[in-house]
């Protein structure tokens, strides 16, 4: 029962707090994604768990098992590093015996891993092939199963997917989660890319300033962030600032400067109040006449841009700021708007979140370059 | 004002044919993007077109004027590297200012360019950080001044923001293409991310095993790509094999399976086989559209954020991707659920089958 636990975990380094006082629970058979911007101490997070470094305070538990004294070869955990690198003069099964090899396993039960490993990556046919000669996705799945030669089943990943080309990282994510649930893995994924979490993870967990944010599913993280950063980091957002002018229980009614008034999910706010209103881009419909119930900017069509599935809009609202909807390709083919054309943008205020005006400014808290 | 235009360029490693017979034309203004997998040969034909490579064969002309023995520093180009090139021990105003320092400008004017520079990529309350203060966004958009401070019109860029979190990544994007719209720059930029490409260019040119593909705009490469692999390669793709039943130049009908499905036009021969493309995304569940209608079964569904993506079993052995957006509320429908599926003829796309194998064609 591969369970990690971490209690009150505390990492410096120097004058810098990478982990603050953490604490979490993963559950046996978990795929958990660890999202975070760079310097957020999601990699230190990892480290920490596979004990290549120890925390400087806190304890943390594998199997129920306090582990802070335990060396990173016994804690039953295989990390996969960001720069993985396979051992060039080795043939794809050199690389996954390696381990055991240098460990002393048994010979009969190295071959016995190493082909029954390589099959599941559908490599086995690859066995005498070098590095040099697979494809970019070959030698990360090689890598993979290498670092689970040695019988671990839990699986700390660190960028599994950064140093591949975009096409192929689509093809992979699917088969990374594949491939854990039919090894009855625990998985920890480290990234920056909220949607590689979104579609991998069990659970997210998010982290900023080496604290968790927020944790929770996919899509309680993507529908419901708690925070304002969390709104700004998880999905593209459009972010209006505004003053509470009226709370009517779990909503509010913001005035947003030259634009009109919009109704808002609250957040423990009170009247007069400065907010920041988020608003999913994918939540903003376009029309030429609002549908009743909605709120409604209106504005004027200032660039269209296809992205493939979805068209980007950017709509100069009359108070000048820019919004953008992302309008899926079937509606956008047919939608005859135009650069240029008066729009409406409308958006239920169950899709409108409104949360506290950060006390550092908006462009800092969501500060992302 | 720089055009770009490259004929018959050619360069080989050893034996290795990196760019074979490159030929392009670019634009005064324009932001061109060159896309491809990885050793495709993009990045080599970026650097000949720089000075930085050689190329064995063929012609570079920047305005009409040949550039072939022109090294780098006579060619007037800003370039833009994958890693960050700022120089570590200047700070952020040096860094900029460099170029025209370096030509030894009039003190004013010096001021003038690299202020206007950091305002307009918004770093002026960062002038004096060393680079090592900056988050890599930030030093991306300060190499990205510089370059432009230097003077030159015609910008370079070598999978620039791909050493960037993907947040950073997708913002910095538009603001890259609204800068040098603004500047009435030129720009060649290099990327394997296929949205970026859609995202920042005018036109994109597709490249694959040393050889340009095609080129068109964004929109035209997405929804009609004339190439299969271009199909595979810019954005997602159900892509099968099938039977063409009946051909004709404007619509055709195509048998994948037991399913017949209306095409648009492919001139084939009766029973010849063929490779059928459709986006997930152009696929309606519950549509109204009648070109194609076909019943299916959610096999698999999967949370992707703005998208919800299914896996729909048609008949026995044929699944196909769909992918439709879906609130928190509509929460869409549940595996095992039957489904009615609408797909226009236009986004059904039809191509001559590969001779080498649908695998051999698209992943090479």
């Amino acid at each position: 029962m591969p369970s990690i636990e971490l209690h009150e975990v505390t990492k410096r380094f120097a004058d810098v707090v990478a982990i603050n006082n953490v604490s979490a629970v993963i559950d046996d058979g978990e795929y958990v994604c660890v999202l975070g911007p760079t310097g957020s101490g999601k990699s230190t997070l990892l480290r920490l768990i596979s004990g290549l470094v120890n925390p400087d305070g806190g304890e943390i538990k594998i199997d129920g098992t306090g582990v802070n004294e335990i060396p990173p070869e016994h804690r039953n955990t295989a990390l996969m590093p960001q720069n993985y690198a396979l051992f060039p003069h080795m043939t794809a099964w050199e690389n996954v015996a390696y381990g055991p090899t240098s460990r002393g396993v048994d010979p009969g039960e190295i071959t016995a891993r190493v082909s029954t490993l390589l099959k599941t990556v559908r490599l086995q046919d690859w066995a005498n092939a070098y590095p040099s000669q697979l494809s970019g996705g070959m030698q990360q799945r090689i890598a993979l199963v290498r670092s689970l030669a040695s019988g671990a089943k839990i699986l700390l990943l660190d960028e599994p997917l950064g140093a591949l080309d975009a096409r192929l990282r689509l093809d992979l994510r699917r088969y990374l989660k594949h491939f854990a649930k039919e090894f009855g893995l625990t998985v920890v994924h480290v990234t920056h890319d909220q949607s590689e979490a979104i579609s991998i993870a069990d659970r997210i967990m998010l982290l900023r300033h080496g604290r968790i944010e927020q944790e929770g599913t996919p899509r309680a993280v993507y529908f419901t962030p708690g925070t304002l950063f969390a709104a700004s980091f998880v999905g593209d957002r459009v972010l209006m600032e505004g003053v509470v002018r009226a709370v009517h229980g779990e909503t509010v009614t913001v005035e947003v400067e030259k634009a009109g008034e919009i109704r808002a999910r609250a957040r423990g706010l009170r009247e007069g109040e400065l907010t920041v209103v988020a608003v999913r881009c994918e939540s903003l419909q376009l029309a030429h006449h609002a549908a009743d119930g909605l709120n409604r900017l209106s504005g004027r069509v200032a660039e269209i841009r296809p992205l493939g599935s979805y068209f980007r809009y950017t709509v100069e609202l009359h108070n000048g700021n820019r919004v953008y909807s992302h309008v899926p390709a079937l509606n956008a083919l047919g939608n005859n708007l135009h650069v240029g054309s008066d729009v409406h943008v409308c958006f239920a205020t169950q899709d409108a979140l409104s949360y506290k005006y950060p006390e550092r400014g908006l462009a800092k808290e969501v500060e992302a370059f | 004002m720089p055009t770009v235009d490259i004929r018959g360029l050619q360069k080989k490693f050893g034996e290795f044919e990196a760019v074979r017979d490159a030929t392009m034309s670019i634009g005064d203004g324009e932001y061109v993007s060159i896309i491809g997998p990885s050793g495709c040969g993009k990045t080599t034909l970026l650097r000949m077109i720089a000075g930085i490579l050689h190329q064995d064969s063929g012609d570079i002309k920047f305005d009409g004027e040949l550039v072939n023995d022109k090294p780098i520093e006579e060619r007037g180009v800003g370039y833009v590297f994958q890693d960050i090139a700022l120089f570590p021990n200047m700070n952020i105003w040096e860094n900029v200012s460099y170029g025209p320092r370096a030509r030894g400008e009039p003190v004013d004017h010096i001021r003038t360019v690299t202020l206007e520079m950091l305002e307009m990529m918004k770093l002026s309350d960062r002038y004096r950080d060393p680079p090592s203060n900056l988050s890599g966004g930030m030093q991306q958009k300060a190499a990205v001044a510089r370059a432009i401070a230097h003077g030159s019109k015609l910008m370079l860029l070598d999978e620039p923001l791909s050493m960037l979190d993907a947040k950073v990544r997708s913002e910095l994007r538009f603001e890259l293409r609204r800068i040098v719209k603004d500047l009435g720059l030129t720009a060649v930029h290099v990327t394997h991310d296929q949205e970026e490409a859609m995202a920042i260019s005018d036109r994109i040119f597709v490249m694959r095993k040393g050889v340009l593909v095609e080129n068109g705009s964004p929109s035209d490469l997405y929804f009609r790509p004339t190439h299969l692999f271009t199909a595979y390669f810019l954005g997602e793709s159900n892509i099968f094999t099938g039977r063409m039943e009946e051909s004709d130049e404007d619509r055709c009908v195509v048998r994948i399976g037991h399913s017949r499905l209306r095409a648009v036009g492919m001139s084939a021969a009766r029973e010849s086989k063929v490779a059928i493309v459709i986006r997930p995304e152009l696929v309606e569940i519950d549509g109204s559209g009648d070109d194609n209608r076909i019943e299916g079964r959610v096999r698999a569904k999967y949370f992707e954020g703005a998208f919800v993506r299914y896996v729909i079993q048609i008949g026995d052995h044929l699944f196909l991707r769909v992918k439709t957006s879906v609130d928190e509320r509509e929460l869409g429908h549940h595996v095992g659920e039957q489904v009615g599926l609408s797909i226009d003829r236009d986004h059904v796309r039809v191509y001559e089958f590969p001779a080498g194998g649908l695998n051999k064609e698209i992943r090479g």
